[in-house]
C-alpha cells in the first residue's frame, strides 16, 4: 500500500467512525473567533414534547422549542415523549440517519432521566419524505 | 504527499479513533470541497490560461470533553486539501488544543490572527483566486507558535488577543514577540471589529515578508437580505531599515434573492515600497446559487489592477479571473 492509498484509507476511516456525529456546517463556524459557538454541540434541537402524566389514555402534546424543559422536576415517574426527524435517503430537511437520531435521543433520555428510564413505546410517522422517530419513556 | 503530512494525518486519525471510542458525541468531522474552473488573464502578452483550483477546500476534526462543570478541553485539527492535486494533499490550517470555560477560551497552536479573522465577514470572495483580499491587503496571516485568549461574549462584546512567539523571525527575545488583538461587537444585523497587529510577519504586495504593524477597522450592516461591509486598514513594516507602508479600504455587499446570492466588492490599497508607489484596485462581482443547505454553485469575476510608479515592481499590470465552480460542505 503506497502513501496515497494509506492517507485515503485513514481519512475514510475517520469519516466512517465519526460519521454518526457529523454536525451541521461546522465549516462555516471554523474561521471565526467565536470559539464558544464552534465548540458547542450543534446537534439540532430535540423536538421534545411533554405530556401529562399518563393518567388518561389521551395524551396532550405541547412543543417546547429548543431546550429541554421538563414538566416538573425531572425524576422518578415522569413520563416524556421525545421525537426527532430522520431520513432513510438523501433529504433537504435533515442530514441525519436513523443511527444518528437513536444516539441523540438516548443522550436526551439520559439528560431527562439521570437515574435511568424505561421505554414505554417506540414508533415512527412519516413527514414529507422523512420520518419522525418517537420514544415514550418513563423515568426510573 | 510529504511524509510529515502523512504522519500528521495518521496522528489526527489516531486521535479520532481513540476519542470516538470513549466519547463519540464530542468528535466531529467537518469540511468542504470548493473547486472552480478559472480562466486567468495576466494582461501580459495575451497570457491566458485555464486552471482547476481547490479554493482552500478543507478537512477538519474538532472535539471537546468536559473536565469539570466549568472547564472543557477543546481541540481542532484542520487541513487544507488539494482537490485538484496541484499541491500536497494536506496542508496545515488552524490547529490547536486548549481549554474553555465561563472565563473564555485559551488555545495554543497555529491559527489565523484575530486581525485576519476580523475581516472574514466582509471578504465576499474569501479563498477564491484573485478574489480573496489577501491578494492586495497585508494582514491575512496564519501564524504558528501562537497562544490565544478569547473572552466570553459580554452584551455582544468580545475580545481576542494572540501572543506570538517569533521563532521564525529575529524577534525571539520575549514570551510575546508579536501580538494580534481584536475587539468585536455583534448585535442583530450589525458587526464591528477593531483589530491591531504588532510585529506580526506579513507579506507586502510583492509577497515579501516583514514584521508589520497593522490597524484594521471592519464593519457590516444587514438590512433584510442585503449586507453591506466595509474595511479600512493601515499597515507599516517595523523591521529595521525597511520602508514599506500600506493603507487601503474595502467595500463589499451581498444581496440574497431566493436561492441566489449576488455579491460585489471593491477595494484599493496604496503601497509605498521604499521609493516606489503601487496602487492596487480590485473589482469583483459574483453570484452563488444555493442547491440546498450544504451545497452551492457559483460564478465570479475578479480583476486587480496594479498602477505602478516604477517599472521595477515585478507584478503584472492587471490580473483578471473568471471562475465557475461549486461548494459541497460536509
Amino acid at each position: 500500500m503506497n502513501k496515497a492509498h494509506l492517507s485515503t484509507l485513514v481519512i475514510i476511516s475517520s469519516l466512517i467512525l465519526c460519521g454518526n456525529t457529523l454536525a451541521e456546517f461546522d465549516v462555516d463556524d471554523a474561521d471565526s473567533l467565536d470559539f464558544e459557538s464552534f465548540h458547542a454541540d450543534k446537534t439540532p434541537d430535540k423536538k421534545v414534547w411533554r405530556t401529562q402524566k399518563k393518567a388518561t389514555s389521551e395524551t396532550t402534546f405541547d412543543r417546547i422549542g429548543g431546550k429541554v424543559a421538563p414538566v416538573e422536576q425531572a425524576g422518578a415517574g415522569e413520563v416524556y415523549e421525545i421525537r426527532q426527524r430522520y431520513s432513510l435517503y438523501r433529504s433537504d430537511q435533515t442530514p441525519y440517519s436513523i443511527f444518528y437520531v437513536i444516539e441523540a435521543m438516548h443522550r436526551k433520555m439520559a439528560e431527562l432521566c439521570p437515574s435511568g428510564w424505561q421505554k414505554l413505546r417506540e414508533w415512527s410517522t412519516p413527514i414529507d419524505t422523512d420520518f419522525y422517530l418517537y420514544y415514550e419513556l418513563k423515568c426510573l | 504527499m510529504k511524509l510529515k503530512s502523512l504522519t500528521a494525518v495518521i496522528a489526527l486519525a489516531a486521535t479520532t479513533l481513540t476519542a470516538s471510542a470513549s466519547m463519540a458525541e464530542d468528535v466531529t468531522v467537518y469540511g468542504k470541497v470548493n473547486v472552480s474552473l478559472n480562466k486567468l488573464d495576466y494582461g501580459v502578452n495575451g497570457d491566458d490560461k485555464w486552471e482547476l483550483e481547490s479554493n482552500a477546500s478543507r478537512f477538519g476534526i474538532k472535539g471537546s470533553y468536559e473536565i469539570n462543570e466549568n472547564l472543557k478541553a477543546i481541540y481542532k485539527l484542520e487541513y487544507e486539501i488539494s482537490v485538484d492535486g496541484d499541491d500536497d494533499e494536506f496542508k496545515q490550517r488552524n490547529i490547536y488544543g486548549g481549554f474553555q470555560g465561563n472565563w473564555g477560551t485559551l488555545i495554543a497552536g497555529k491559527h489565523d490572527t484575530p486581525t485576519k479573522i476580523a475581516a472574514a465577514k466582509v471578504d465576499r470572495f474569501n479563498d477564491l483566486a484573485n478574489g480573496d483580499i489577501k491578494s492586495f491587503f497585508a494582514g491575512e496571516n496564519r501564524v504558528g507558535n501562537t497562544i490565544m485568549y478569547t473572552t466570553p461574549k459580554m452584551s455582544g462584546f468580545s475580545a481576542t488577543i494572540a501572543a506570538i512567539q517569533g521563532e521564525d523571525t529575529n524577534e525571539v527575545d520575549g514570551p510575546t514577540d508579536g501580538a494580534s488583538l481584536a475587539l468585536t461587537y455583534r448585535a442583530e444585523g450589525f458587526f464591528v471589529a477593531l483589530a491591531h497587529d504588532s510585529d506580526v510577519t506579513s507579506k507586502d504586495i510583492n509577497g515579501d515578508k516583514y514584521l508589520t504593524e497593522i490597524t484594521r477597522l471592519v464593519g457590516e450592516i444587514t438590512f433584510g437580505d442585503l449586507k453591506i461591509g466595509a474595511m479600512m486598514q493601515d499597515a507599516e513594516a517595523t523591521d529595521e531599515g525597511v520602508d514599506v507602508q500600506q493603507n487601503g479600504y474595502l467595500l463589499s455587499s451581498q444581496y440574497k434573492i431566493d436561492q441566489w446570492v449576488l455579491k460585489a466588492q471593491y477595494g484599493t490599497t496604496e503601497n509605498d515600497i521604499y521609493f516606489v508607489d503601487v496602487d492596487a484596485t480590485q473589482i469583483a462581482i459574483g453570484a452563488d446559487y444555493k442547491l440546498n443547505k450544504r451545497s452551492k454553485l457559483f460564478a465570479y469575476y475578479s480583476a486587480i489592477e496594479y498602477d505602478t510608479s516604477d517599472g521595477m515592481i515585478t507584478i503584472a499590470p492587471e490580473n483578471q479571473i473568471v471562475g465557475i465552480g461549486y461548494e459541497i460542505k460536509f
